[in-house]
């Protein structure tokens, strides 16, 4: 027993000051990617070379950060180095074309599920404001994302801390926490999971195939993206996005940041 | 080679051909009625069957076995087949797979049910068909499956998922129980199917490795490094020493991630909060340096086959160093009160055996078959990437319960920090990829890699214009999976979450 308390008395405080202080990340993190339109010759290049198109021109070279899986390989190969990238992972959207451009619009069949407070904008602070639960539903991911949600709850970031709990059943949550790219097997389990959740409910996508289908896109067995088969909230861009910027996602919704 | 043909000779008189492709690679031509036999030969010269690999240009199946160093593809033409399963289970997997994939029958086989594409999935369609167009919206079949019925006084069913109560993937998990027993577990799985191989197809090497990136999230290293071995194998490029070195830290820094996040959650599911949270803080300081060297909190976007795509050592080989010795010694210290806490270790021992004949049969791999006494390590075996030139030495236990494979682990990541320091105290300067020169149309080749959870399979075809043409990869849950639930039956249902835990398989990784 006395090592025990020994032990959990060696590290100091280990969790971070987010969202108070900034955490510290890598100094080749990849958080966010735009043109350098001065640097730009729209040779087009990245365009072709991008596996999930997020990549386009419309006037200039825009990037989809929604689409994008930050595989570097427009980076490494921009004759002209006309790609910025930056470490700002609080980049999480409550609507997704505010990233850029789409092909398909949502069209989660109304028929299925029950969209009653589904648009609860204005209340949300108020209902949700000091206590949180999630259910998580993982709808076909790598596991990736699924397991930086799991690290938000680990020492380190301490999701707890902020009353925003991961619940065991969607009856106890006020939220759906999606990731993956809702394959075909996973969308009547999806539908099931949302209509067990009680309203007013929000949903959020995490990552690429959660807003777009990512990498899977284009896949006979993906649905393509969340809001393809339930209406969602709030979106975190990312290939898997950190959890801070998860948990910068979800201060956003429950309007906790100023920021 | 030699044996071989020699064993051949005996048996198939002149109806088989025998080529080598490369180095250790041998291609062996049969006949499909003559499939069981060479099961049988390759088995009695020490081969174990790794993988069964469907195709579609020229009906065929490629049998894959594998001994120490030596890999041997059985081709067998034709789109129907005796089934081996009786003789080794886990090829019932194998078979069932393509089975719904391409459509090809096996005759005598023991289950015939389909495994990743549900029952929503209407008859006659085949995926992996050439013919079938990739982004076919294919319409719901309404069709029942049926799950393996235990009959008997007192015996229920207890269906879970697939939408479990953690922070999990999805898969559906039947038990038959009597009381507390557990009398038979069935996994249904296959939810988060996303046709990767198919999506594959198609795609430039370069995409390809991205995509393998995304087999299964915690293993992207291992599963890119396992495509590039295909794919260098079918060019013929030896790799530069200092890529090679890169790519062996990589690969055990993501076991170190892997395994402290497995007995954090043992840790968890018998809620002992200390455990977890120290077993989180080696874990959370291994991700750190991750990120801290190379800027992707998986490491991903390093490696390519070929080499590496940038380099990410340089200047960072103290950080690494001193991060070692931090993430060693909290390992080290929460294991040894962890093993010396008897309230803790009683949960473990004796409960979820997976026996070392039902781990034979199910290929298990990885910690779990080593903690069931099978002495199996891709590492040492194969040798890839320099590993050769590594003492590796690799830890068994023979009782295959949780406890054997937690101990493994704890073992593993030791020996994982031991082979990270070796390798940069002897790092070699110089280029970090070669080129890539374009490969044959139709040349395929394979790569075996020990990922933290076992051994994984690639095999790649290239076809016409340096594009994939097949990519079928085998996870190590692939295997593990049918040998978790062999493990299961017979503990109570309480034990289940920990017996899963033990394995943690990945869902992704083997629904694809």
């Amino acid at each position: 027993m006395l090592n025990i308390i020994k032990k959990c008395l060696q590290h100091k405080v280990v969790t971070n000051k987010y969202p108070i202080e900034k955490v510290q990340v890598g100094k080749d993190f990849l958080g966010n990617i735009s043109v350098d339109t001065s640097k730009c010759t729209v040779c087009q290049k990245c365009i072709d070379l991008c596996p999930t198109k997020a990549i386009y021109l419309q006037d200039e070279i825009r990037v989809n950060i929604g689409k994008c899986i930050f595989c570097r390989l427009c980076i490494e190969n921009c004759p002209n180095e006309s790609l910025k990238i930056d470490n700002d992972y609080e980049i999480a959207v409550f609507d997704k074309t505010e990233l850029g451009k789409y092909e398909e619009s949502t069209t989660f069949r109304e028929a299925d599920i029950e969209v009653i407070g589904s648009k609860v904008e204005g209340r949300i602070k108020e209902l949700f404001g000091r206590s949180f639960n999630i259910r998580e539903v993982d709808a076909g991911s790598c596991n990736g994302c699924d397991t930086e949600v799991s690290i938000m709850n680990n020492p380190f970031n301490d999701l707890e801390r902020f009353g925003i709990h991961f619940v065991a059943s969607p009856r106890h949550a006020d939220a759906l926490l999606v990731t993956g790219c809702v394959s075909r097997n996973m969308e009547e389990a999806l539908i099931k999971t949302y209509n067990a959740t009680p309203d007013p409910k929000l949903v959020i996508a995490v990552g690429a195939c959660a807003i777009d289908g990512g990498i899977f896109r284009g896949s006979y067995a993906v649905t393509g993206g969340v809001d393809q088969v339930i209406p969602v909230d709030l979106y975190i861009p990312g290939c898997p996005p950190r959890p801070q910027s998860i948990m910068y996602g979800i201060f956003k919704l429950l309007g906790r940041v100023q920021r | 080679m030699k044996i071989l043909q020699d064993a051949l000779d005996v048996d198939f008189n002149d109806n088989y051909r025998i080529t080598k492709i490369k180095e250790n690679r041998f291609l062996i031509n049969i006949d499909k009625e003559s499939v069981v036999k060479a099961y049988t030969l390759l088995k009695g010269l020490g081969y174990r069957l790794i993988s069964m690999v469907g195709m579609d240009r020229e009906e065929s199946i490629f049998y894959i076995f594998s001994c120490e160093k030596k890999v041997v593809f059985v081709k067998a033409l034709g789109n129907e087949f005796p089934s081996i399963a009786e003789h080794i289970p886990i090829a019932n997997f194998y078979e069932r797979e393509i089975c719904e994939m391409f459509g090809y029958e096996f005759i005598g086989s023991p289950d015939s049910r389909r495994w990743l594409l549900h029952n929503n999935w209407p008859k006659g369609l085949y995926p992996l068909k050439k013919d079938f167009p990739r982004s076919s919206k294919v319409p719901f079949a309404k069709e029942e499956y049926n799950f393996l019925k235990v009959e008997g006084e007192g015996v229920f069913e207890i269906p879970v998922g697939p939408v479990h109560a953690g922070i999990i993937e999805p898969g559906h998990f039947r038990f038959s129980v009597a009381g507390e027993y557990i009398i038979n577990l069935e996994a249904r799985l296959g939810y988060v199917h996303k046709g990767l191989e198919k999506l594959a197809e198609g795609m430039t090497i370069d995409h390809c490795n991205i995509l393998a990136e995304r087999i299964s999230g915690d293993e992207s290293f291992t599963n890119s490094l396992g495509f590039s071995l295909a794919v260098e194998e079918i060019c013929g490029v030896e790799v530069p020493k200092r890529a090679q070195q890169t790519r062996i830290i990589c690969a055990e820094l993501e076991r170190i991630f892997c395994h402290a996040g497995d007995i954090a959650g043992l840790c968890t599911d018998v809620g002992f909060g200390f455990g977890t949270a120290q077993m989180q803080l080696s874990r959370v300081w291994t991700q750190q340096l991750m990120e801290d060297i190379s800027g992707n909190r998986y490491l991903r976007t390093i490696n390519k086959p070929g080499g590496l795509r940038r380099e990410v050592l340089r200047g960072n080989e103290e950080l690494i160093m001193e991060q070692l010795d931090v993430i060693e010694k909290e390992f080290r210290d929460t294991c040894d009160i962890l093993l010396n806490k008897s309230g803790f270790v009683d949960r473990f021992v004796g409960i979820g055996i997976l026996k070392n004949q039902d781990a034979e049969a199910m290929n298990a791999v990885g910690p779990a078959g080593r903690g069931s006494g099978r002495k199996l390590d891709v590492r040492k075996d194969m040798g890839y990437s320099g590993y050769n030139n590594l003492e590796i030495s690799i830890f068994t236990l023979e009782k295959g319960d949780i406890y054997s494979r937690m101990v493994v682990k704890m073992k593993e990541v030791g020996e994982s920090i031991s082979l990270i320091r070796e390798v940069l105290q002897d790092l070699q300067g110089g280029e970090i990829a070669g080129d890539l020169p374009e490969a044959e149309i139709g040349s395929f080749g394979i790569g075996i890699t020990e990922a933290p959870r076992g051994e994984n399979l690639h095999f790649v075809m290239i076809g016409e214009g340096n594009i994939i043409e097949r990519y079928k990869v085998r996870t190590s849950s692939f295997c593990n999976w049918p040998a978790l639930c062999l493990a299961v039956n017979g503990n109570i249902v309480p034990d289940f979450p920990l017996i899963n835990k033990s394995f943690n398989l990945s869902y992704a990784g083997n629904d694809l």
